[in-house]
Protein backbone atom coordinates (compact mmCIF):
# COMPACT_ATOMS: atom_id res chain seq x y z
CA UNK A 1 0.00 0.00 0.00
CA UNK A 2 2.68 2.47 1.46
CA UNK A 3 5.17 1.12 -1.26
CA UNK A 4 2.23 2.29 -4.24
CA UNK A 5 1.56 5.45 -2.84
CA UNK A 6 4.91 6.15 -2.91
CA UNK A 7 5.34 5.04 -6.55
CA UNK A 8 1.92 7.11 -7.63
CA UNK A 9 3.58 10.54 -6.08
CA UNK A 10 6.81 9.83 -7.66
CA UNK A 11 5.20 8.73 -10.83
CA UNK A 12 3.42 12.00 -11.01
CA UNK A 13 6.14 14.26 -9.72
CA UNK A 14 8.69 12.66 -13.00
CA UNK A 15 5.29 12.98 -15.08
CA UNK A 16 5.17 17.01 -14.05
CA UNK A 17 8.65 17.41 -14.53
CA UNK A 18 9.03 15.51 -17.88
CA UNK A 19 6.12 17.33 -19.15
CA UNK A 20 7.53 20.70 -17.89
CA UNK A 21 6.00 22.40 -21.35
CA UNK A 22 3.16 21.34 -20.96
CA UNK A 23 3.04 21.54 -16.92
CA UNK A 24 3.93 25.11 -17.16
CA UNK A 25 1.41 26.20 -19.07
CA UNK A 26 -1.44 24.51 -17.11
CA UNK A 27 0.23 26.57 -14.19
CA UNK A 28 0.07 29.74 -16.27
CA UNK A 29 -3.34 29.05 -16.68
CA UNK A 30 -4.18 28.32 -13.30
CA UNK A 31 -2.47 31.34 -12.02
CA UNK A 32 -4.60 33.53 -14.34
CA UNK A 33 -7.80 31.53 -13.06
CA UNK A 34 -6.81 31.98 -9.08
CA UNK A 35 -5.95 35.56 -9.79
CA UNK A 36 -9.66 36.40 -11.21
CA UNK A 37 -11.22 34.44 -8.55
CA UNK A 38 -9.51 36.34 -6.29
CA UNK A 39 -10.56 39.23 -7.63
CA UNK A 40 -14.23 38.34 -7.61
CA UNK A 41 -13.93 36.89 -4.10
CA UNK A 42 -12.49 40.83 -2.81
CA UNK A 43 -15.49 42.23 -5.14
CA UNK A 44 -18.00 41.57 -2.87
CA UNK A 45 -16.47 43.56 0.21
CA UNK A 46 -15.41 46.30 -2.25
CA UNK A 47 -19.23 46.74 -2.84
CA UNK A 48 -20.45 46.33 0.49
CA UNK A 49 -18.11 49.04 1.53
CA UNK A 50 -19.54 50.86 -0.93
CA UNK A 51 -23.12 50.28 -0.54
CA UNK A 52 -22.37 50.92 3.03
CA UNK A 53 -20.87 54.51 2.11
CA UNK A 54 -23.99 55.19 -0.28
CA UNK A 55 -26.14 54.11 3.21
CA UNK A 56 -24.39 56.01 5.58
CA UNK A 57 -25.20 59.32 4.32
CA UNK A 58 -28.89 58.41 4.50
CA UNK A 59 -30.90 59.31 7.61
CA UNK A 60 -34.55 60.82 8.57
CA UNK A 61 -35.22 63.75 11.14
CA UNK A 62 -37.72 64.09 13.54
CA UNK A 63 -38.79 67.49 14.15
CA UNK A 64 -40.89 68.36 17.18
CA UNK A 65 -43.58 70.88 17.59
CA UNK A 66 -42.43 74.69 18.93
CA UNK A 67 -43.24 73.94 22.60
CA UNK A 68 -41.44 71.08 23.02
CA UNK A 69 -38.73 71.25 25.65
CA UNK A 70 -35.00 69.91 25.21
CA UNK A 71 -35.07 67.66 27.90
CA UNK A 72 -38.17 66.28 26.87
CA UNK A 73 -36.64 65.29 23.61
CA UNK A 74 -33.69 63.93 24.97
CA UNK A 75 -35.78 61.61 27.09
CA UNK A 76 -37.91 60.82 24.49
CA UNK A 77 -34.16 59.65 22.66
CA UNK A 78 -33.61 58.00 25.39
CA UNK A 79 -36.53 55.50 25.68
CA UNK A 80 -36.51 55.34 21.73
CA UNK A 81 -32.93 54.19 21.24
CA UNK A 82 -33.72 50.62 22.62
CA UNK A 83 -35.65 49.70 19.27
CA UNK A 84 -33.51 47.46 17.30
CA UNK A 85 -34.34 48.98 14.08
CA UNK A 86 -32.20 52.08 15.38
CA UNK A 87 -28.29 52.19 14.72
CA UNK A 88 -27.75 55.79 15.73
CA UNK A 89 -30.01 58.34 17.15
CA UNK A 90 -28.31 62.23 17.33
CA UNK A 91 -30.11 64.91 18.77
CA UNK A 92 -30.16 68.29 17.42
CA UNK A 93 -31.59 71.63 19.81
CA UNK A 94 -32.87 74.65 18.22
CA UNK A 95 -29.05 76.18 18.39
CA UNK A 96 -27.09 73.62 16.86
CA UNK A 97 -30.14 73.39 14.30
CA UNK A 98 -29.32 77.50 13.60
CA UNK A 99 -25.40 76.96 13.66
CA UNK A 100 -25.71 74.53 11.32
CA UNK A 101 -28.10 76.75 8.91
CA UNK A 102 -25.56 80.07 9.66
CA UNK A 103 -22.84 77.82 9.11
CA UNK A 104 -24.11 76.66 5.21
CA UNK A 105 -25.44 79.88 4.24
CA UNK A 106 -22.86 82.15 5.61
CA UNK A 107 -22.16 83.10 1.85
CA UNK A 108 -25.72 83.88 1.31
CA UNK A 109 -26.39 87.36 2.12
CA UNK A 110 -30.21 86.95 1.34
CA UNK A 111 -30.94 83.86 3.51
CA UNK A 112 -28.99 85.79 6.77
CA UNK A 113 -30.55 88.30 6.28
CA UNK A 114 -33.78 87.08 6.08
CA UNK A 115 -32.83 85.05 9.31
CA UNK A 116 -31.93 88.31 11.15
CA UNK A 117 -35.45 89.72 9.79
CA UNK A 118 -37.35 87.35 11.60
CA UNK A 119 -35.41 88.34 14.94
CA UNK A 120 -36.08 84.99 16.67
CA UNK A 121 -34.89 81.13 16.40
CA UNK A 122 -37.23 80.05 14.16
CA UNK A 123 -35.57 76.30 14.21
CA UNK A 124 -36.96 73.09 16.53
CA UNK A 125 -35.17 70.63 18.45
CA UNK A 126 -34.76 67.63 16.54
CA UNK A 127 -33.62 63.68 16.43
CA UNK A 128 -31.56 62.27 13.64
CA UNK A 129 -32.07 58.71 12.97
CA UNK A 130 -30.07 56.15 11.60
CA UNK A 131 -31.45 53.24 10.92
CA UNK A 132 -29.46 49.45 10.91
CA UNK A 133 -30.91 48.49 7.10
CA UNK A 134 -31.78 51.13 4.62
CA UNK A 135 -35.32 49.05 4.52
CA UNK A 136 -35.71 49.99 8.31
CA UNK A 137 -36.76 53.57 7.96
CA UNK A 138 -40.54 53.15 7.29
CA UNK A 139 -40.98 50.75 10.14
CA UNK A 140 -39.13 53.58 12.46
CA UNK A 141 -41.45 56.19 11.11
CA UNK A 142 -44.40 53.92 11.59
CA UNK A 143 -43.14 53.45 15.27
CA UNK A 144 -42.73 57.01 15.57
CA UNK A 145 -46.20 58.17 14.73
CA UNK A 146 -47.84 54.93 16.50
CA UNK A 147 -45.97 55.92 19.93
CA UNK A 148 -46.93 57.69 23.20
CA UNK A 149 -44.79 60.68 21.80
CA UNK A 150 -46.63 61.03 18.40
CA UNK A 151 -48.77 64.40 20.04
CA UNK A 152 -44.95 66.30 20.19
CA UNK A 153 -43.70 65.12 16.75
CA UNK A 154 -44.44 67.98 14.35
CA UNK A 155 -42.91 66.32 11.67
CA UNK A 156 -41.11 63.19 10.35
CA UNK A 157 -39.30 63.72 7.42
CA UNK A 158 -38.86 60.22 5.60
CA UNK A 159 -42.24 61.02 4.11
CA UNK A 160 -40.41 63.69 1.71
CA UNK A 161 -37.32 61.49 1.31
CA UNK A 162 -39.26 58.52 0.80
CA UNK A 163 -38.63 58.39 -2.96
CA UNK A 164 -34.25 58.86 -2.09
CA UNK A 165 -34.43 55.98 0.43
CA UNK A 166 -36.37 53.61 -1.95
CA UNK A 167 -34.31 54.83 -4.69
CA UNK A 168 -30.91 54.32 -2.75
CA UNK A 169 -32.14 51.22 -1.52
CA UNK A 170 -33.20 49.11 -4.48
CA UNK A 171 -29.98 50.58 -6.21
CA UNK A 172 -27.88 48.62 -3.63
CA UNK A 173 -30.21 45.42 -4.24
CA UNK A 174 -29.99 46.22 -7.78
CA UNK A 175 -25.84 46.38 -7.43
CA UNK A 176 -25.74 43.36 -5.24
CA UNK A 177 -27.86 41.05 -7.34
CA UNK A 178 -25.67 42.32 -10.76
CA UNK A 179 -22.45 41.49 -8.92
CA UNK A 180 -24.43 37.77 -8.23
CA UNK A 181 -25.06 37.46 -11.56
CA UNK A 182 -20.73 38.70 -12.51
CA UNK A 183 -19.06 36.75 -9.77
CA UNK A 184 -21.33 33.28 -10.51
CA UNK A 185 -20.68 33.77 -14.53
CA UNK A 186 -16.87 34.75 -14.43
CA UNK A 187 -16.14 32.23 -11.82
CA UNK A 188 -18.37 29.71 -14.10
CA UNK A 189 -15.55 30.94 -16.60
CA UNK A 190 -12.56 30.50 -14.97
CA UNK A 191 -13.81 27.54 -13.75
CA UNK A 192 -14.53 25.48 -17.00
CA UNK A 193 -10.74 27.20 -18.39
CA UNK A 194 -8.82 25.52 -15.79
CA UNK A 195 -11.05 22.29 -16.09
CA UNK A 196 -10.40 22.39 -19.99
CA UNK A 197 -6.79 23.23 -19.18
CA UNK A 198 -6.13 20.09 -17.44
CA UNK A 199 -8.63 18.47 -19.76
CA UNK A 200 -6.35 18.78 -22.68
CA UNK A 201 -3.24 17.80 -21.07
CA UNK A 202 -4.71 14.67 -20.24
CA UNK A 203 -6.41 14.22 -23.87
CA UNK A 204 -3.10 14.46 -25.16
CA UNK A 205 -1.98 11.17 -22.94
CA UNK A 206 -5.41 8.99 -23.85
CA UNK A 207 -3.01 6.47 -25.80
CA UNK A 208 -0.50 6.00 -22.82
CA UNK A 209 -3.41 5.67 -20.83
CA UNK A 210 -4.64 2.79 -22.70
CA UNK A 211 -1.78 1.07 -22.77
CA UNK A 212 -1.30 1.48 -18.76
CA UNK A 213 -4.52 -0.57 -18.38
CA UNK A 214 -3.36 -2.86 -20.94
CA UNK A 215 -0.50 -4.09 -19.21
CA UNK A 216 -2.93 -4.43 -16.00
CA UNK A 217 -2.88 -1.50 -14.10
CA UNK A 218 -5.46 -0.50 -11.73
CA UNK A 219 -7.56 2.48 -12.13
CA UNK A 220 -6.20 3.58 -9.68
CA UNK A 221 -2.96 3.37 -10.28
CA UNK A 222 -3.42 5.16 -13.58
CA UNK A 223 -5.36 7.80 -11.80
CA UNK A 224 -2.65 8.69 -9.08
CA UNK A 225 -0.12 10.08 -10.97
CA UNK A 226 -2.76 12.47 -12.73
CA UNK A 227 -4.01 13.91 -9.27
CA UNK A 228 -0.53 14.06 -7.74
CA UNK A 229 0.30 16.43 -11.31
CA UNK A 230 -3.13 18.18 -10.66
CA UNK A 231 -1.97 18.89 -6.97
CA UNK A 232 1.41 19.88 -7.83
CA UNK A 233 -0.20 22.52 -10.69
CA UNK A 234 -2.55 23.75 -8.41
CA UNK A 235 -0.10 24.56 -5.47
CA UNK A 236 2.54 26.11 -7.38
CA UNK A 237 -0.38 28.15 -9.29
CA UNK A 238 -1.68 29.18 -5.84
CA UNK A 239 0.88 30.18 -4.39
CA UNK A 240 2.18 32.38 -7.12
CA UNK A 241 -1.12 33.74 -7.19
CA UNK A 242 -0.83 34.39 -3.35
CA UNK A 243 2.37 36.17 -4.45
CA UNK A 244 1.35 38.27 -7.55
CA UNK A 245 -2.32 39.44 -5.89
CA UNK A 246 -0.40 40.31 -2.86
CA UNK A 247 2.01 42.57 -4.81
CA UNK A 248 -1.23 43.70 -6.94
CA UNK A 249 -3.14 44.93 -3.93
CA UNK A 250 -0.35 46.52 -2.54
CA UNK A 251 1.41 48.41 -5.60
CA UNK A 252 -2.05 49.42 -6.46
CA UNK A 253 -3.32 50.03 -2.93
CA UNK A 254 -3.03 54.29 -3.22
CA UNK A 255 -3.94 54.54 -6.58
CA UNK A 256 -7.48 53.04 -5.85
CA UNK A 257 -7.57 55.20 -2.79
CA UNK A 258 -7.29 57.93 -5.04
CA UNK A 259 -10.01 57.04 -6.90
CA UNK A 260 -12.44 55.36 -3.84
CA UNK A 261 -11.00 56.72 -0.62
CA UNK A 262 -13.12 54.30 1.63
CA UNK A 263 -11.48 51.61 -0.21
CA UNK A 264 -7.91 50.33 0.58
CA UNK A 265 -7.17 47.36 -1.37
CA UNK A 266 -4.48 46.05 0.82
CA UNK A 267 -6.38 46.04 3.96
CA UNK A 268 -9.05 44.47 2.52
CA UNK A 269 -6.74 41.90 1.05
CA UNK A 270 -5.18 41.43 4.67
CA UNK A 271 -8.00 41.09 6.61
CA UNK A 272 -9.17 38.42 4.23
CA UNK A 273 -5.94 37.15 3.71
CA UNK A 274 -6.21 33.09 5.26
CA UNK A 275 -9.92 33.37 3.43
CA UNK A 276 -7.75 34.12 0.33
CA UNK A 277 -4.99 31.62 0.90
CA UNK A 278 -8.20 28.81 1.33
CA UNK A 279 -9.79 29.91 -1.87
CA UNK A 280 -6.29 29.62 -3.81
CA UNK A 281 -5.32 26.71 -2.82
CA UNK A 282 -8.71 25.27 -2.54
CA UNK A 283 -9.47 26.59 -5.74
CA UNK A 284 -6.14 25.48 -7.51
CA UNK A 285 -5.79 21.85 -6.05
CA UNK A 286 -9.49 21.13 -5.28
CA UNK A 287 -9.64 21.54 -9.71
CA UNK A 288 -6.86 20.22 -9.70
CA UNK A 289 -8.47 17.02 -8.46
CA UNK A 290 -11.52 17.30 -9.83
CA UNK A 291 -10.84 18.18 -13.77
CA UNK A 292 -8.26 15.14 -13.75
CA UNK A 293 -10.72 12.44 -12.11
CA UNK A 294 -13.36 13.56 -14.29
CA UNK A 295 -11.04 14.07 -17.40
CA UNK A 296 -9.77 10.53 -17.16
CA UNK A 297 -12.90 9.00 -16.39
CA UNK A 298 -14.19 7.66 -20.00
CA UNK A 299 -10.06 6.87 -21.06
CA UNK A 300 -9.74 4.03 -17.82
CA UNK A 301 -13.16 2.24 -19.96
CA UNK A 302 -10.31 -0.16 -21.18
CA UNK B 1 -5.05 -23.01 -20.94
CA UNK B 2 -6.95 -20.76 -23.22
CA UNK B 3 -9.92 -22.30 -24.28
CA UNK B 4 -12.35 -20.40 -27.13
CA UNK B 5 -16.07 -22.24 -27.43
CA UNK B 6 -17.54 -20.74 -30.48
CA UNK B 7 -17.07 -17.09 -30.10
CA UNK B 8 -18.41 -14.67 -32.30
CA UNK B 9 -17.50 -10.89 -32.60
CA UNK B 10 -19.60 -8.65 -34.54
CA UNK B 11 -19.34 -5.11 -34.18
CA UNK B 12 -22.56 -2.77 -35.42
CA UNK B 13 -22.61 -0.15 -37.56
CA UNK B 14 -21.93 3.23 -37.03
CA UNK B 15 -24.65 4.23 -39.14
CA UNK B 16 -28.12 3.34 -38.31
CA UNK B 17 -28.99 1.30 -41.63
CA UNK B 18 -25.20 0.03 -42.11
CA UNK B 19 -24.54 -3.62 -42.12
CA UNK B 20 -22.74 -5.05 -38.97
CA UNK B 21 -18.99 -6.40 -39.34
CA UNK B 22 -18.07 -10.41 -38.45
CA UNK B 23 -14.45 -9.56 -36.74
CA UNK B 24 -14.64 -13.25 -35.84
CA UNK B 25 -17.42 -16.39 -36.53
CA UNK B 26 -17.75 -18.88 -34.30
CA UNK B 27 -14.61 -19.79 -33.52
CA UNK B 28 -13.44 -22.28 -31.27
CA UNK B 29 -10.19 -23.84 -30.44
CA UNK B 30 -7.56 -24.25 -27.51
CA UNK B 31 -3.54 -23.45 -26.17
CA UNK B 32 -1.63 -25.71 -24.19
CA UNK B 33 0.61 -24.84 -21.89
CA UNK B 34 3.98 -23.52 -23.34
CA UNK B 35 3.05 -24.30 -26.98
CA UNK B 36 3.83 -21.99 -29.77
CA UNK B 37 0.88 -20.73 -31.54
CA UNK B 38 0.71 -18.65 -34.73
CA UNK B 39 -2.38 -17.20 -35.64
CA UNK B 40 -1.97 -16.28 -39.77
CA UNK B 41 -5.16 -14.35 -41.58
CA UNK B 42 -4.89 -11.36 -44.32
CA UNK B 43 -5.62 -7.85 -42.42
CA UNK B 44 -8.96 -8.41 -41.34
CA UNK B 45 -8.95 -11.80 -40.56
CA UNK B 46 -9.80 -11.27 -37.21
CA UNK B 47 -6.27 -11.83 -35.48
CA UNK B 48 -6.13 -8.68 -33.95
CA UNK B 49 -9.40 -8.99 -32.43
CA UNK B 50 -9.26 -12.13 -30.89
CA UNK B 51 -6.10 -11.42 -29.11
CA UNK B 52 -7.83 -8.27 -27.30
CA UNK B 53 -10.79 -10.90 -27.01
CA UNK B 54 -8.39 -12.65 -25.08
CA UNK B 55 -7.32 -9.94 -22.87
CA UNK B 56 -10.35 -8.77 -21.99
CA UNK B 57 -10.41 -5.09 -24.36
CA UNK B 58 -13.09 -6.96 -25.77
CA UNK B 59 -15.76 -8.62 -25.09
CA UNK B 60 -17.32 -11.63 -27.16
CA UNK B 61 -21.12 -11.13 -28.52
CA UNK B 62 -21.19 -15.00 -28.43
CA UNK B 63 -19.61 -17.83 -26.69
CA UNK B 64 -17.13 -18.40 -24.09
CA UNK B 65 -13.83 -17.39 -23.64
CA UNK B 66 -12.01 -19.27 -20.76
CA UNK B 67 -8.43 -18.60 -19.13
CA UNK B 68 -7.17 -20.94 -16.19
CA UNK B 69 -10.54 -22.25 -16.61
CA UNK B 70 -12.24 -19.04 -15.82
CA UNK B 71 -14.80 -17.60 -18.14
CA UNK B 72 -13.22 -14.54 -18.84
CA UNK B 73 -16.04 -13.17 -20.95
CA UNK B 74 -17.81 -12.68 -17.40
CA UNK B 75 -14.96 -10.75 -15.50
CA UNK B 76 -16.11 -8.07 -13.78
CA UNK B 77 -14.11 -4.76 -14.79
CA UNK B 78 -11.78 -4.39 -11.58
CA UNK B 79 -10.96 -8.28 -12.15
CA UNK B 80 -9.78 -7.35 -15.80
CA UNK B 81 -6.13 -5.88 -14.55
CA UNK B 82 -5.52 -9.04 -12.43
CA UNK B 83 -6.20 -10.99 -15.74
CA UNK B 84 -3.94 -8.86 -17.82
CA UNK B 85 -0.91 -9.37 -15.17
CA UNK B 86 -0.93 -13.19 -16.20
CA UNK B 87 -0.57 -12.15 -19.99
CA UNK B 88 2.78 -9.76 -21.74
CA UNK B 89 1.54 -8.44 -24.78
CA UNK B 90 3.56 -6.98 -27.29
CA UNK B 91 2.37 -4.67 -29.94
CA UNK B 92 3.08 -4.02 -33.68
CA UNK B 93 3.51 -0.07 -33.04
CA UNK B 94 5.53 -1.37 -29.35
CA UNK B 95 3.01 1.50 -27.25
CA UNK B 96 5.49 2.28 -24.84
CA UNK B 97 5.86 5.00 -22.85
CA UNK B 98 7.24 7.69 -24.68
CA UNK B 99 8.13 9.98 -21.01
CA UNK B 100 9.90 6.75 -19.58
CA UNK B 101 13.00 5.10 -20.22
CA UNK B 102 13.42 1.47 -20.73
CA UNK B 103 13.79 0.49 -17.50
CA UNK B 104 10.75 2.51 -16.37
CA UNK B 105 8.65 1.10 -19.35
CA UNK B 106 9.69 -2.55 -17.83
CA UNK B 107 9.74 -1.81 -14.54
CA UNK B 108 6.14 -0.66 -14.97
CA UNK B 109 4.76 -3.82 -14.95
CA UNK B 110 6.01 -5.21 -11.54
CA UNK B 111 5.35 -1.63 -9.66
CA UNK B 112 1.29 -2.17 -10.82
CA UNK B 113 1.97 -6.15 -9.36
CA UNK B 114 3.14 -4.48 -6.16
CA UNK B 115 6.69 -5.47 -6.11
CA UNK B 116 9.53 -4.12 -4.56
CA UNK B 117 12.46 -1.95 -5.66
CA UNK B 118 14.83 -4.28 -5.20
CA UNK B 119 12.90 -6.94 -6.61
CA UNK B 120 12.18 -5.10 -9.74
CA UNK B 121 15.57 -3.82 -9.92
CA UNK B 122 16.82 -7.44 -10.01
CA UNK B 123 14.30 -8.63 -12.56
CA UNK B 124 14.59 -5.50 -15.44
CA UNK B 125 18.35 -6.13 -15.19
CA UNK B 126 17.79 -9.87 -15.98
CA UNK B 127 15.43 -9.35 -18.68
CA UNK B 128 17.51 -6.77 -20.58
CA UNK B 129 20.43 -9.09 -20.48
CA UNK B 130 17.97 -11.59 -22.43
CA UNK B 131 16.95 -8.78 -24.69
CA UNK B 132 20.50 -7.56 -25.17
CA UNK B 133 19.49 -4.14 -23.75
CA UNK B 134 21.76 -3.66 -20.92
CA UNK B 135 23.62 -0.25 -22.33
CA UNK B 136 20.12 1.23 -23.03
CA UNK B 137 18.47 0.98 -19.89
CA UNK B 138 18.18 4.96 -19.54
CA UNK B 139 17.40 5.76 -23.13
CA UNK B 140 13.87 7.04 -24.34
CA UNK B 141 12.13 5.12 -26.74
CA UNK B 142 12.44 7.97 -28.86
CA UNK B 143 16.34 7.58 -28.66
CA UNK B 144 15.73 4.07 -29.57
CA UNK B 145 15.65 2.09 -33.28
CA UNK B 146 12.63 0.41 -34.05
CA UNK B 147 14.29 -3.15 -33.34
CA UNK B 148 15.08 -1.51 -30.22
CA UNK B 149 11.74 -0.74 -29.13
CA UNK B 150 10.34 -3.86 -30.05
CA UNK B 151 12.78 -5.73 -27.49
CA UNK B 152 11.74 -3.27 -25.13
CA UNK B 153 8.35 -4.07 -25.63
CA UNK B 154 9.16 -8.08 -25.80
CA UNK B 155 11.05 -7.14 -22.27
CA UNK B 156 8.18 -5.19 -20.77
CA UNK B 157 5.54 -8.27 -21.79
CA UNK B 158 8.07 -10.25 -19.95
CA UNK B 159 9.62 -9.10 -16.92
CA UNK B 160 6.54 -10.22 -14.86
CA UNK B 161 6.88 -13.81 -16.00
CA UNK B 162 3.33 -14.20 -17.31
CA UNK B 163 1.84 -17.54 -18.32
CA UNK B 164 1.09 -16.27 -21.79
CA UNK B 165 2.85 -13.84 -24.44
CA UNK B 166 0.61 -12.45 -26.90
CA UNK B 167 2.51 -10.68 -29.87
CA UNK B 168 -0.13 -9.01 -32.00
CA UNK B 169 2.00 -8.96 -35.64
CA UNK B 170 4.98 -7.77 -33.46
CA UNK B 171 7.94 -7.54 -36.78
CA UNK B 172 5.59 -5.26 -39.13
CA UNK B 173 7.22 -2.29 -38.45
CA UNK B 174 10.57 -3.92 -38.85
CA UNK B 175 13.36 -4.16 -40.78
CA UNK B 176 13.87 -8.37 -42.00
CA UNK B 177 17.30 -8.45 -39.94
CA UNK B 178 15.30 -6.54 -36.67
CA UNK B 179 12.22 -9.26 -37.63
CA UNK B 180 14.55 -12.57 -37.00
CA UNK B 181 15.67 -10.81 -34.10
CA UNK B 182 12.28 -10.38 -32.81
CA UNK B 183 11.90 -14.42 -33.64
CA UNK B 184 14.27 -15.65 -32.42
CA UNK B 185 13.67 -14.06 -28.97
CA UNK B 186 9.95 -15.25 -28.62
CA UNK B 187 11.40 -18.66 -29.31
CA UNK B 188 13.56 -18.15 -26.76
CA UNK B 189 11.31 -17.01 -24.02
CA UNK B 190 8.58 -20.36 -25.95
CA UNK B 191 11.70 -22.50 -24.92
CA UNK B 192 11.84 -20.96 -21.18
CA UNK B 193 8.68 -22.36 -20.46
CA UNK B 194 6.40 -19.75 -21.42
CA UNK B 195 3.30 -19.85 -23.98
CA UNK B 196 3.46 -17.32 -26.83
CA UNK B 197 0.47 -16.51 -29.06
CA UNK B 198 2.00 -14.70 -32.54
CA UNK B 199 -0.65 -12.84 -34.86
CA UNK B 200 1.17 -12.41 -38.09
CA UNK B 201 0.80 -12.18 -41.87
CA UNK B 202 4.41 -12.88 -42.84
CA UNK B 203 4.32 -15.76 -44.65
CA UNK B 204 8.19 -16.56 -44.38
CA UNK B 205 8.13 -16.17 -40.93
CA UNK B 206 5.89 -19.27 -40.23
CA UNK B 207 7.49 -21.15 -42.67
CA UNK B 208 10.41 -20.95 -40.93
CA UNK B 209 9.18 -21.51 -37.21
CA UNK B 210 7.32 -24.76 -37.95
CA UNK B 211 4.85 -24.66 -34.93
CA UNK B 212 1.46 -24.71 -34.62
CA UNK B 213 -0.54 -22.58 -37.03
CA UNK B 214 -3.93 -21.64 -36.37
CA UNK B 215 -5.04 -20.29 -40.30
CA UNK B 216 -7.99 -17.38 -39.95
CA UNK B 217 -10.33 -16.48 -42.95
CA UNK B 218 -12.82 -13.67 -42.85
CA UNK B 219 -13.47 -14.06 -39.15
CA UNK B 220 -13.79 -18.07 -39.80
CA UNK B 221 -11.11 -21.09 -38.57
CA UNK B 222 -10.00 -22.43 -41.94
CA UNK B 223 -7.06 -24.45 -41.04
CA UNK B 224 -5.51 -25.47 -37.58
CA UNK B 225 -2.16 -27.83 -38.19
CA UNK B 226 0.32 -28.56 -35.58
CA UNK B 227 3.63 -28.12 -37.90
CA UNK B 228 1.59 -25.69 -39.98
CA UNK B 229 2.34 -23.64 -43.00
CA UNK B 230 1.20 -19.96 -44.28
CA UNK B 231 -1.15 -21.23 -47.23
CA UNK B 232 -3.53 -19.25 -47.93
Amino acid sequence: MFNSLKRVIQAGYKSFSRNIGLSLATVFIMILVLILLTFLFLLRPTADILIQGFEEKIDISVYFKEYVLGEDVLSIKESIKENPDIKEIEYISKEQALDAFEQRHKDNPVIMESLKEIGFNPFVASLSIKATEIDKYEQIAEYLEASPYATLIDNIDFFERRTVIETVASLNESIKSTLFIFIFILGMIGFLVGFNTIKMGIYSLTEEIKVMKLVGASNWFVRGPFLIQGIIVGGIAALAALLITLLLSYGFDTRVQFFIPEISIFNLFTNNFWSIVLLQFGAGIGLGIFSSIIAIRKYLEV
Amino acid sequence: MIALHQVSKIYSSRQKSGPPTIALDNVSFSVDRKEFVSLVGRSGAGKTTLLKLIIAEERPTKGKIFFDSKDISKLKRFQIPYLRRKVGVVFQDYKLFPKKTTYENIAYVLEIMGKKDEEISWEVSQVLEIVGLKNRAYNFPSELSGGEKQRVAIARALVHRPDVILADEPTGNLDPYNTFEIIRLLNKIYEMGTTVILATHDRELINILKKRVITLEEGKVIRDEQRGRFIL
